[in-house]
């Protein structure tokens, strides 16, 4: 039996699209920012999708930050259920990223910000090619021992703001080794700090973007 | 009866909340009107239901509906059917709700093979026609009738979702409990009913100017939930 018609299923070769999910506020618009530069010194021709929950903010904020093209931005309201339009219903989403699509022929990459929910949230992969789940230090060092989905299930898991970890009590270290573990063998997670003057850990993600996504179909 | 069991299943189906089709990122305008205080209670959700959804429903997408039903498989002639519908929305933010909707059913039906809906998506792909084609009611039409549906289940299966992704807006805007919405909905049953009942007008044609214009006086600047 066949579940899909033969010739639908299967996306034309176009853009990558990444998936950038996490709770409120752990950095997932600025991890944005701090990327767009790196694969724009790279080549790699990007544009976003925001699912602010309530209002713009995240798409009119990367609008007008400068960093990137304001065309290349849109915006898809997420009707009071930011996990709806990326998983059970992510049909407005691709809407979104198949106009990117056709208006900018010549993109590599498609990063689509989920609104922040909670450590239950999972893309559909009727979405996303990839996804990464975006956390942070001020959220509690028990997070990763919570194994939500979010965290378990994701291709990467980012643990933001490392720059603060002192000042909420938490052991950067500990953290990260305890995500890796509850994770296990093969399964990335990569400390950041995507804010101020030094960051860290965005060059990281950026090469496993761009290692997991971008070279798949160069021929052997 | 095989026939007619196999066309409720894919009615069901495409009926159901969990089929993907993005209607639920839209509350017609509703946002608006509780943000502005204009509809409170329960029973206010129910008279915008029964006096502005569903009279807008039934003058006008039906008549979309009934066309595209008939003129399944005629690429051109949905085409024109769906222009006129371009041409004849009013409301510029409703249109575009209506477009994205029908987008959004199109590429799920594309992709599970739905007969139809990959030719026509092909044809509304075209740049200059991206802004202009795919409203939901034509959609809807040239669906059900992939699906083997006739055209009444067609139109039972329209006017369900436009029921539960007004109610169910409310309920997402914390206005409306859920076992609350599904007594809206049994209270409203007899109302459908009498709208299915009526005769389908011969030209579209919508006055809801409570709902329509609550949806174009969406205030962008402060915190809105729904595209519409
Ligand atoms: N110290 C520090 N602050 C950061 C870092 N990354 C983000 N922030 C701050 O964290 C706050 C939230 O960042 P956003 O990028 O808006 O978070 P978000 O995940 O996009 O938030 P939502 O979209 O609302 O869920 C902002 O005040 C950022 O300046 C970081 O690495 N270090
Ligand atoms: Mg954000």
């Amino acid at each position: 039996m066949t579940l899909l018609a033969p010739d639908q299923n299967t996306r034309a070769p176009g853009p990558a699209r990444v998936g950038i999910g996490g709770p409120v506020g752990s950095g997932k618009t600025a991890l944005i920012e701090a990327l767009i530069p790196v694969f724009m010194s790279r080549g790699v021709e990007i544009a976003v999708v925001t699912n602010d929950l309530v209002t713009k903010e995240d798409a009119r904020r990367l609008q007008a930050s400068g960093l990137i093209d304001p065309a290349r931005v849109v915006a898809v309201e997420a009707g009071a259920c930011p996990h709806t339009v990326i998983r059970e219903d992510p049909t407005l989403n691709i809407a979104a990223a198949e106009d990117l699509e056709a208006r900018f022929p010549g993109l590599d990459l498609i990063l689509v910000e989920s609104g922040g929910d909670n450590l239950a949230s999972t893309f559909s992969l009727d979405l996303v090619d990839w996804w990464m789940f975006v956390i942070d230090v001020g959220q509690g060092d028990d997070i990763p021992r919570k194994r939500g989905p979010g965290i378990m299930l994701c291709d990467l898991l980012v643990i933001n703001k490392l720059d603060i970890a002192p000042h909420v009590f938490v052991s950067a270290d500990a953290i990260l080794a305890e995500a890796a573990a509850v994770r296990g063998e093969g399964r990335p997670v990569i400390g950041c700090r995507c804010k101020g003057t030094q960051t860290q850990g965005v060059s990281e993600i950026a090469d496993l973007i761009m290692r997991d996504l971008l070279f798949r179909q160069v021929p052997a | 009866m095989s026939a007619h069991s196999l066309a409720l299943i894919r009615l069901l189906q495409v009926s159901d909340t969990a089929f993907p089709s993005g209607a639920f990122a839209f509350s017609s305008g509703l946002e608006t009107l509780f943000n502005e205080g204009r509809v409170t209670k329960p029973e206010g959700v129910q008279a915008v239901l029964a006096e502005q959804i569903l009279p807008r429903w039934a003058s006008f997408d039906r008549v979309f509906l009934h066309a595209a039903h008939a003129a399944a498989g005629d690429l051109s002639k949905l085409s024109e059917i769906d222009a006129r519908c371009h041409l004849q929305s009013s409301s510029d933010r409703l249109a575009h709700a209506s477009r994205r909707i029908g987008r959004s059913l199109l590429s799920v039906h594309a992709r599970i093979g739905t007969p139809g809906a990959a030719a026509y998506r092909s044809h509304a792909d075209q740049p200059d026609l991206r802004e202009a084609r795919s409203y939901e009611p034509v959609m809807q039409g040239l669906i059900g009738a992939g699906l083997g549906l006739n055209v009444t289940q067609c139109e039972l299966g329209a006017v369900h979702s436009t029921c539960m992704a007004f109610v169910s807006a409310a309920v997402r805007l914390g206005r409306l409990g859920a076992i609350e919405a599904q007594g809206l909905l049994a209270a409203t049953a007899p109302r459908i009913l009498a709208t299915l009942e009526q005769p389908v007008p011969q030209l579209a044609g919508a006055f809801s100017p409570f709902a329509e214009i609550a949806a174009l006086r969406r205030n962008t600047t402060q915190a809105v939930l729904f595209a519409t």
